[in-house]
């Protein structure tokens, strides 16, 4: 955790600089009566690394404790996490009323462990809910996939 | 004779079949979300805003107050019956509400809650209808500097209620007014931190924003750390909800003390309802006779910090419809459903809306009425949806959370910008950087910076507008107060007096 906090603390004063260089570049600074668009992120890039230097500071001269970053239980949170992005890089195919669905029957058989029954009776329901509560009442142009929906 | 006249149109709105309807189902909705884990009231309404683009503003609007006060009563539930708050704002009500249900007076420490609520949420709407239109009329004196001014001043009072590290608190609020910034510049035309990206040019929608960090973050958040608890006390007869004549002596100053204090709190921008009821229980067990009892299921404890809350969610209406300032994550969501419907809240909106400001009013005493009725009969529904596994619900958040990204623009683009924000919250809470003032920051970012710039192109770049105006010199003076606020409490701290702190991550 403590290399955690200090890799985070290097990260907030990195984007602080980059944004005051970004915006010091290529925004102007003022403009014909005030400050200009690059003004407010200027200043905001500078405020980011006058705060992260003190909490980086802190950190450094903190001791090490045995709090982890990641625990045994954030795998259950990759799992969850490679489900969403994997379903949603196959949407575009399956629809957008197929694709959730699959993400809650998933994740209950990844969470809860509940059985294959369980599951699969969640999905179509889920997919005809979001297919006719969302697409057709609500009106809302969800991506439809090879199955139509 | 003006308020009682415009009570009289708001309840000729509020009484209308539609908004009836959307009302309970709000304080429904609401009580439901206050006792399911892991969705508060600012994902709630995150994740219905897409899909209420076409009711009625007005109607909309009722739901959503009914969810927020809703949410107060119903994160009561957890709080008492298994120890777990089910919502920020009921902590405090865990400490002698489960005490209470461990002696079999579970459905006391209900009752107390849901009659307290009430009753200061019903005071809290008459003191409402006198405050809200008075803010109103004093906004109207407001120029640009003395809205920004404002800004500034809910930004330092974010450091004020926060526990931990105060850099943190304004780094977090500084990334928040960085995302308001992308897009494209509204004075001058330029794109700003677009970084070439074409989706971008129109900034970053809210609606996005909070399904990834209160929807997506909180499901990876609660996957990894789940609630859970033991029920005191399973079944419950009617009977068991009646107090006793003690009961009642010693609850009633404390639902009016909690009630005075939430309603006070809640009228400071980002003061938010839990810190109201952090004040209101701290307050009760100083004016206590017997303080060693707190802790140990003493009913004022429960009474003071339920009371304060609900009035404290009442009250918040005031500086979002009369300046147009959230004072909590959840009205800065309902202040982008305003936006969303083209409705700009503010002094002028007494004048231009009143339809739907004193309709929102005369819809509050409905809901708690209705609130107050389902929690003394409804409960046992209540605890059965404690059963429901997480695995299940989280799918739901996910669905929703998507759909309401995706509709922003109809597009993959803000899915996959959900997906981002949503590491980003988890990371955040993990490293203990709050999220709420990076909510209230990206809301209020744009009318800060517009603020400052009309200012100084009205007084051609001097920057005497920013101490010659009172009011923004008294503004600017609590801000920079509330920024120092850290060294003032260190420097206490060392002098030996108590330091009590409340979680910024739970307004």
């Amino acid at each position: 955790m403590w290399y955690a906090n200090i890799i985070a603390g290097a990260a907030v004063f990195l984007l602080g600089a980059a944004t005051t260089a970004v915006s010091w570049k290529t925004l102007p600074y003022g403009g014909e009566f005030g400050p200009g668009p690059g003004f407010v992120p200027f200043w905001m890039g500078i405020v980011l690394m006058l705060c992260a230097t003190p909490v980086i500071i802190t950190d450094l001269r903190a001791k090490a404790t045995a709090e982890r970053l990641f625990r045994p239980e954030t795998a259950k949170c990759l799992q969850v996490l490679a489900l969403i992005v994997g379903v949603f890089l196959v949407l575009p195919i399956l629809g957008f009323s197929v694709g959730l669905a699959l993400v809650t029957g998933g994740g209950m058989r990844l969470m809860g462990r509940h059985g294959w029954l369980a599951c699969g009776a969640t999905v179509v329901g889920t997919a005809v809910c979001i297919h006719f509560l969302f697409g057709r009442w609500l009106g809302i142009p969800l991506p439809t996939g090879v199955v139509g929906w | 004779m003006d308020v009682l006249h415009n009570l009289y149109t708001g309840f000729s709105v509020a009484l209308t079949w539609p908004n009836l309807l959307s009302c309970t189902a709000g304080v429904l909705f609401g009580q439901m979300i206050g006792i399911l884990p892991g969705i508060g009231a600012p994902t709630a309404i995150a994740l219905l805003l897409p899909l209420t683009f076409s009711l009625d503003p007005t109607s909309a609007i009722i739901m959503f107050a009914g969810i927020y006060y809703g949410v107060a009563y119903g994160g009561t539930v957890t709080s008492i019956l298994i120890n777990v708050p089910g919502e920020s704002s009921s902590v405090m009500t865990c400490v002698d509400g489960y005490a209470m249900a461990q002696r079999g007076r579970a459905g006391a420490a209900l009752s107390i809650s849901a009659i307290g609520s009430f009753a200061a949420g019903t005071v809290a709407i008459v003191l409402l209808m006198s405050f809200a239109p008075a803010m109103a009329r004093f906004a109207l004196r407001f120029g640009p500097a003395e809205y920004f001014g404002l800004g500034a001043m809910a930004f330092g009072l974010l450091t004020v209620f926060g526990s931990g590290s105060p850099f943190k608190i304004i780094i977090s609020t500084v990334i928040g007014i960085l995302i308001s910034t992308v897009g494209m510049d509204l004075v001058s035309g330029m794109p700003r931190l677009t970084f070439g990206v074409p989706q971008l040019l129109g900034g970053i929608d809210f609606i996005v924003i909070i399904c990834g960090l209160f929807g997506l973050a909180e499901v990876f958040n609660s996957i990894e750390e789940p609630e859970g608890g033991h029920l005191a006390q399973e079944q419950f007869k009617l009977r068991e909800t009646f107090l006793t004549w003690h009961e009642w002596v010693e609850s009633r100053w404390a639902i009016v003390r909690g009630g005075i204090i939430g309603f006070l709190v809640g009228l400071i921008p980002a003061g938010g309802i839990t810190t109201a009821s952090f004040l209101a229980y701290m307050a009760e067990k100083k004016a206590s006779k017997h303080p060693e009892t707190f802790g140990k299921g003493d009913i004022a404890g429960v009474a003071a910090p339920e009371s304060a809350n609900n009035a404290a969610s009442i009250s918040g209406f005031a500086p979002l419809l009369a300046l147009g300032v959230p004072g909590s994550a959840t009205t800065a969501v309902m202040l982008a459903g305003f936006m969303m419907w083209g409705i700009r809240p503010g002094p002028l909106l007494f004048t231009t809306k009143p339809d739907l400001v004193w309709g929102l009013i005369a819809s509050m005493y409905v809901g708690n009425t209705i609130l107050l009725v389902i929690n003394m009969f409804l409960i046992p529904l209540f605890v059965a949806m404690l059963r429901i596994p997480y695995s299940i619900l989280m799918g739901f958040i996910i669905v929703f959370a998507s759909i309401g990204a995706y509709s922003v623009n109809n597009s993959m683009f803000e899915v996959w910008l959900m997906v981002g924000f949503g590491l980003l919250g988890y990371v955040m809470k993990k490293l203990k950087y709050p999220i709420v003032p990076l909510i209230l920051a990206m809301v209020l970012g744009n009318l800060v910076e517009k603020s400052l710039r009309q200012a100084l192109v009205l007084s051609a770049g001097s920057l005497d507008v920013f101490y010659t105006r009172p009011i923004t010199v008294a503004f600017l003076l609590i801000a920079l107060l509330a920024y120092c606020s850290p060294l003032i409490r260190m420097a206490l701290a060392r002098a030996g007096y108590g330091k009590d702190v409340i979680n910024v991550e739970s307004l």
